[in-house]
């Protein structure tokens, strides 16, 4: 507990100047959106627990790190970056593989036009710079935009999940039970057990 | 490495004995539904223990459970699966690209999911460290080491009228006991059942429809159920869960096959191998599979009701299918049958009861499904379906399910599981123990997985979210149950240590969950001491950690009923141990005779051999040598080595003229 007392102000300064760099990468449109905001949240949870001194976080670390917490952020850090870096790559090939595509289908379309141009003759040539496709079509969305899900179904099937996981972390003994939450938590676990004959 | 070599190399070999079995098989029902390369050769391994745990039964029952008998029931078959398994290495490589591929395609939090999950599983593999669980200690762990010792199945002392139960997974075991694997490593063989059960749901779930991101759901909802994950602690209720789900895999695949029959016939066995192995199916699992097994063809019966000729004709094509499956059930159940009548003189036992509560917990037992299956702690109950069914199936009411194919191919799934499920509980309210009708369970599983893909699929944030549930779930099964039930460390030194008999109980400790290590060390203290043969009087459910030997004559069902502690007649349980030719005594941490051992009578000498004053006092148990000086009475029985590594409990004086002789 006194080691993340003592983590803590570094943490936390080092991460709020985090999260003001992802704000301005998100509003000067250098990053997606969803990514920044991924980034965000992830920081605000992690200044969340900092500031709350969950200890569940120190006994994750501990467990991952063989009771160590430091070798257990380490872990945890250099494991997050080398899949960060995995994921980051595989994006790339797969961007990269597509503006392949899209270059490939561009010069296509040009070499169509010109041969149109040179087909109809000199009167009838136009600019083809208006005519050029744009590089905007391959960018289809991946999810299916349509959301046929009200916003206030989605948040409540979230909360719900959340809500079961948390549940269950209770129930297993990870995270105590606290607060009046906890409390019922107690009492339902309670009426869910019996012994033999009783 | 040799100890390393002791318990790889058996299971191996009978890992390919059973491929090879279950390859056989299937070459003779060329017309069976294909599946793909890697899940046939599962189901070859899962239909293989089935017909290779009957097979087995002959030579036990004939006391012929030997080497020599056993390798030249199974050598050829492990051959020809090997050849099969090299053969299919391409395939197997393959599949094994493919999964690579998805996951470099896999957005960031499935990558997460993708890495947990398969670690999770792997890491049950620890289990062979792990505790051993009671009913394990008692018979389903003890009945295949005295298999494997005494070369014959007879009934184990204390659990005569419990013998009439399928014993598919025991002869299983016994072969690798009987193989040389050391300690309890043999529950190994529960985890590979568990890996294939997996792999046979993720078939299911791919055959209704579900892409790669569902099947990991359905993967998940495996790994996340303590129900599951303590079987690995040497119980074989999950055998009857996979030969279920691969009756029901051949059940989906027949929907859409011309012709039904090979496809029946193989339902027919996997039902029936699962029935043999646990027998609640009947009551869970068996009205689910006439659902399955009927639904699609519904809308057929009726638009032909009208034509008579043609409904006649559907009718008994029908009534063909039924006994065609009924005929391929009825096959496992021969070789019980007939162990049943040898051991025990009749086809079954005696019904046990099943009020476990009194009728007003039975009533609130039955108001609170589903979360008694999810969070309850009833006796008996010994684990908890996954949590993340809860957290899954009731997101079907956010959004619609029309046009997604729900209805064609998920909806029978979710049917069957559910009227299994109310079957069960309608029938039996005061049993909410999840590994009596676990392929139920795994079945909602399937509509589960669909709802939660698609609700992933329908905004980013479901997707981080449902990712962060599962990930959040799995880290909590692995930091609550490890260290009991795969403890990592000590799975590691398992393996790769040498003999644990060699060890010091300190080393040893190294090797097994130290609550384990310091229970077995009590059993050890009587097994040093004992001469073989030896009675050993046990005040326990438990006994696997005893010898193979004193394991066949402790105290059975008829001395156990007679034999017991009264504070009015306090010699007359003396006099009783020392006529039935007792010598040592183990009692188990409830210490329920600590009364009768504090004024024993002064012809018995009572010596404590365990803890003997160890830090933990009687709280792993304790074991006593009984010496009888002038004891009032005559020795009525005595042990007799009928055949090597076979003891009997006889008259005394037929052990003694033998050993005049």
């Amino acid at each position: 507990m006194n080691y993340t007392q003592n983590m803590n102000m570094p943490v936390i300064i080092l991460l709020l100047l985090l999260a003001a760099y992802t704000w301005n990468l998100v509003r000067s449109n250098r990053i997606n959106t969803q990514l920044g905001v991924g980034w965000l949240i992830v920081e605000s949870m992690i200044v969340l627990l900092c500031l709350l001194h969950w200890h569940i976080v120190a006994r994750v670390l501990a467990r991952l790190g063989g009771g160590d917490v430091t070798l257990g952020v380490a872990l945890l850090g250099l494991g997050w970056l080398a899949l960060l870096i995995l994921n980051n790559h595989a994006r790339i090939s797969k961007l990269t593989a597509k503006l392949k595509q899209v270059n490939q289908e561009m010069a296509l379309a040009c070499e169509r036009l010109d041969r149109l141009e040179s087909q109809r003759g000199a009167g009838t040539a136009h600019a083809a710079d208006g005519a050029k496709p744009s590089a905007a079509v391959a960018s289809a969305p991946a999810v299916t935009a349509a959301a046929t899900i009200p916003v206030f179904r989605l948040g409540a099937a979230c909360v719900w999940m959340v809500a079961v996981a948390y549940v269950f972390a209770v129930y297993s003994g990870l995270a105590p039970p606290e607060g009046a939450a906890g409390e019922m938590l107690t009492s339902l676990f309670a009426s869910l057990k019996a012994e033999y004959l009783h | 490495m040799q100890h390393l070599l002791t318990i790889v190399v058996p299971l191996v070999f009978f890992l390919m004995a059973c491929v090879g079995t279950g390859v056989l098989v299937f070459n003779a029902l060329p017309r069976r539904p294909q599946q793909p390369r890697v899940t046939e050769l599962v189901l070859a391994f899962l239909l293989g223990q089935g017909v290779l745990g009957s097979v087995l039964l002959v030579p036990a029952l004939a006391g012929r459970f030997t080497i020599p008998v056993v390798l030249s029931l199974t050598v050829p078959f492990a051959c020809y699966g090997l050849w099969h398994v090299c053969r299919s290495a391409a395939a197997i490589l393959g599949a094994a690209a493919d999964c690579c591929l998805a996951f470099l395609k896999a957005p960031l939090p499935w990558k997460l999911v993708g890495l947990a999950l398969p670690a999770l599983l792997l890491a049950w593999s620890a289990s062979i460290a792990g505790m051993i669980e009671g009913d394990a200690h008692a018979f389903y762990l003890a009945l295949p080491k005295v298999i494997a010792a005494s070369h014959r199945l007879v009934l184990l002392p204390a659990y005569e009228p419990f013998m009439n139960v399928g014993l598919l997974a025991e002869m299983q075991v016994a072969v690798l006991f009987l193989l040389g694997m050391p300690d309890a490593s043999p529950k190994l063989l529960g985890w590979l059942t568990i890996l294939a059960g997996a792999v046979v749901l993720q078939g299911v779930c791919r055959t209704a429809g579900l892409g790669r991101r569902g099947q990991v759901i359905g993967l998940a909802i495996v790994a996340t159920s303590s129900a599951i994950m303590m079987l690995l602690e040497g119980k074989s209720d999950f055998f009857a869960a996979a030969y279920a789900l691969s009756a029901v895999l051949y059940l989906q695949t027949s929907w859409s096959d011309a012709s039904r029959r090979a496809a029946l016939i193989l339902v027919g066995l996997f039902t029936g191998f699962a029935l043999v192995a646990k027998l609640s199916y009947v009551v869970a699992f068996v009205p689910s599979l006439g659902i399955l097994l009927f639904l699609k063809e519904m809308p057929n019966l009726k638009r032909m009701w009208l034509d008579r000729s043609q409904c006649r004709q559907m009718l008994q094509g029908y009534a063909l299918d039924v006994l065609m499956a009924g005929a391929a059930m009825s096959l496992p159940f021969i070789p019980h049958l007939v162990k049943n009548v040898i051991l025990l003189g009749a086809l079954g036992g005696p019904h046990a009861s099943f009020e476990y509560f009194t009728p007003e917990t039975t009533r609130q037992i039955v108001l609170r499904y589903p979360l008694v299956l999810v969070f309850g702690k009833y006796w008996g109950q010994l684990g908890n379906i996954s949590p993340l069914l809860l957290a899954f199936l009731p997101l079907a009411l956010f959004f619609s399910r029309k046009n997604n194919g729900w209805s064609n191919t998920v909806a029978p799934l979710f049917y069957a599981a559910f009227a299994g499920l109310v079957t069960w509980v309608a029938l039996f309210p005061a049993v909410p123990i999840p590994r009596y009708f676990m392929a139920n369970l795994l079945l909602l599983s399937v509509p589960a997985a669909w709802i939660a893909d698609r609700l992933s699929r329908y905004h980013w944030a479901a997707n981080y979210v449902l990712a962060g549930t599962i990930l959040a779930t799995l880290y909590t099964c692995y930091d609550t149950s490890s260290e009991a039930v795969f403890p990592i460390k000590s799975g590691y030194r398992a393996l790769f240590a040498a003999q644990t008999s060699a060890l010091t109980p300190e080393q040893t400790g190294l090797t097994l969950n130290i609550n384990e290590a310091y229970f077995r060390d009590g059993f050890e203290a009587i097994n040093q001491d004992a001469r073989p043969g030896s009675r050993v009087f046990l005040a326990s459910y438990s006994r696997f950690w005893l010898r193979p030997d004193l394991i066949q004559t402790v105290n059975n069902d008829a001395e156990n009923s007679v034999m017991r502690w009264d504070p009015e007649d306090p010699d007359r349980l003396w006099r009783q141990l020392y006529q039935h030719g007792f010598s040592y005594l183990y009692m188990d941490s409830g210490q329920r005779l600590s009364e009768a051992l504090k004024a024993p009578p002064s012809w018995v000498n009572v010596q404590e051999i365990f803890p003997n004053g160890a830090f933990f006092g009687k709280g792993y148990g304790s074991a006593y040598r009984l010496i009888f000086n002038g004891a009032p009475g005559v020795r009525m029985f005595d042990t007799l080595e009928v055949a090597p590594g076979a003891w009997n409990l006889v008259p005394a004086s037929q052990a003694a003229s033998v050993a005049a002789n």
